[in-house]
């Protein structure tokens, strides 16, 4: 699996450079709204892991995967494996900038925005579980489609639907708080509950998180198994 | 005998298209030339054989191991219809990625290959021209110690200048016993040259296995003025126009024929042009 994802990173050899730009966008909006760092980390390396799937599917490289001798399961783990790899670069990146910009900034006004947002292990850690949540979301909807239909189809159903189904509802949300006073209270009390019992909430998450993971995983090494090159 | 290929009873069906029953082994050490129209199932036998295309039944065994152990594809060297390496990769960037996966590998081999073939170690693979391309795929494959080569097409494509290489390449590669080559192609004139053996594949099916020159020798391509009609029976893909008529016949049948009748020895493009006719206007 190991050498899998060794090539799965040099296939991706033309997107390596675009990577700069990760730490450079998180910089820029962590700028304006620090706590939004980490979670911007994730969506951002999510969408980069998904790069060897266009690349295989430009190239054909499917090709030569299934020639070398490796399984269609150690192709689907390398896959996961590299991902959640970025992940983890991800968040270890977030976190240090994280970090930095709320002991340079907090309580300070900066271009006339007031940073409130102190990063503290609980706070961090709960964003961090929040994030993965959110990544754990995004690779159920679009990993196992890529894995079926590859990426030219499968980017629009898997990446953007779920995107624009994830404004909708947050939208969908934010409006009816807005005009029902009762969920909106609801809403907050849920809120505040999370910021109280930030252990619970993130072991919440993390649970979440791995489930989804795990579905995820197991669609995808079902539908490759499947699949017919 | 030991064969590096065995196929029994392989079926896969398509909408439109099926492998049926196609059953055929390739001795090791041989050169094997799989030819049939476009369409016929020879892609589609290859992608099975290396388990891209899932099978319906059958036994597929390469190098005396069942399909499935992944173990085999150490020792094969694929192309299917050219090279796929990533656009952006140089020879470098190949070895880099490829080597891991097989134990056999010899850098030194594969840099000596690129040497040989003029291939710049840093020239990104988009650059090369498809004969290029064909040769950094041979290097790779003698560099892992490939004991059967399959191959889709290798040569369609190539100036004959490319082509005339590609071909030494692999009687180069031919010279060890133990190699063992199966490669699709619609040049004859490349089986002509470097095939033991055939395999003709016609819509799904297995019309002949066997030596290169037991399909070519036991038939003619007969030309004349009327066909006797009680030829016509042993005609193959028979072509009647306003000057007279040709045919294939096996060379069995020409007894009788009348004096003045043209027989010429029957090349594979031959039997496998007339072969097609007659399965398509029977």
């Amino acid at each position: 699996m190991l050498n899998m994802i060794k090539l799965d990173w040099i296939g991706m050899k033309c997107y390596q450079k675009r990577f700069i730009i990760i730490p450079c966008t998180t910089l820029l909006y962590g700028f304006f709204f620090v706590p939004i760092v980490i979670p911007l980390m994730a969506f951002m390396m999510f969408s980069f892991s998904v790069n060897p799937f266009a690349v295989e599917e430009k190239g054909k490289l499917d090709n030569l995967y299934l020639t070398l001798p490796v399984t269609r399961k150690a192709i689907v783990s390398a896959r996961y494996g590299l991902s959640l790899l970025m992940q983890l670069v991800g968040f270890t990146a977030g976190t240090v900038i994280t970090i930095l910009y709320s002991r340079l900034l907090y309580g300070r006004t900066a271009f006339g925005i007031a940073h409130s947002f102190h990063a503290d292990c609980s706070a961090i850690f709960l964003i961090i579980c929040g994030s993965l949540l959110l990544y754990a979301v995004m690779n159920l909807c679009s990993f196992p489609l890529l894995f079926k239909i590859g990426y030219a189809r499968g980017r629009g159903l898997g990446f953007y639907v779920p995107i624009i189904g994830f404004a909708i509802v947050v939208s969908a949300v934010y409006m009816f708080g807005y005009f029902n006073d009762a969920f909106q209270q609801f809403l907050l009390s849920a809120v505040e509950w999370a910021f109280a019992n930030t252990v619970w909430t993130a072991v919440c998450m993390l649970i979440g998180a791995a489930l989804l993971l795990a579905l995820s995983y197991m669609i995808s090494q079902k539908v490759y198994a499947r699949r017919e090159f | 005998m030991t064969h590096a290929i065995e196929i029994k009873n392989l079926c896969k069906r398509y909408p439109g298209f099926a492998l049926q029953n196609v059953s055929f082994d390739v001795p090791q050490g041989l050169c094997c030339g799989f030819v049939g129209p476009n369409g016929a199932g020879k892609t589609t036998m290859l992608k099975a054989m290396l388990g891209m295309t899932l099978k319906d039944s059958g036994e597929i065994r390469l190098l005396d191991k069942p399909d499935g152990d992944i173990s085999v594809k150490e020792n094969l060297g694929v192309m299917i219809d050219q090279p796929y390496f990533q656009e952006d990769w140089t020879p470098i960037d190949v070895e880099k990625g490829i080597k891991p996966f097989y134990r056999d590998w010899d850098a030194h081999e594969y840099r000596k290959y690129l040497s040989r073939f003029e291939l710049d170690p840093k020239k990104k693979f988009k650059r090369f021209s498809r004969g290029m391309k064909m040769k950094l795929a041979m290097a790779v494959h003698l560099s892992h110690s490939a004991k059967l080569l399959l191959l889709d097409e290798p040569t369609s494509g190539l100036d004959p200048v490319a082509r005339d290489e590609i071909l030494d390449i692999m009687r180069e590669y031919m010279v060890n016993d133990e190699r063992t080559i199966l490669f699709s192609t619609h040049i004859t004139s490349d089986l002509e040259r470097i095939a033991d053996m055939i395999v003709y594949i016609s819509h799904g099916v297995v019309s002949f296995c066997g030596d290169k020159e037991e399909l070519t020798s036991g038939y003619c391509v007969v030309r004349g003025g009327k066909l006797p009609e009680d030829k016509r029976k042993s005609a193959i893909g028979l072509r009647e126009h306003s000057n007279g008529y040709e045919c294939l016949m096996a060379l069995a049948d020409i007894g009788g024929l009348p004096p003045e009748v043209i027989t010429e020895r029957a090349t594979i493009d031959d039997v496998v042009v007339y072969m097609e006719r007659r399965s398509k206007y029977a």
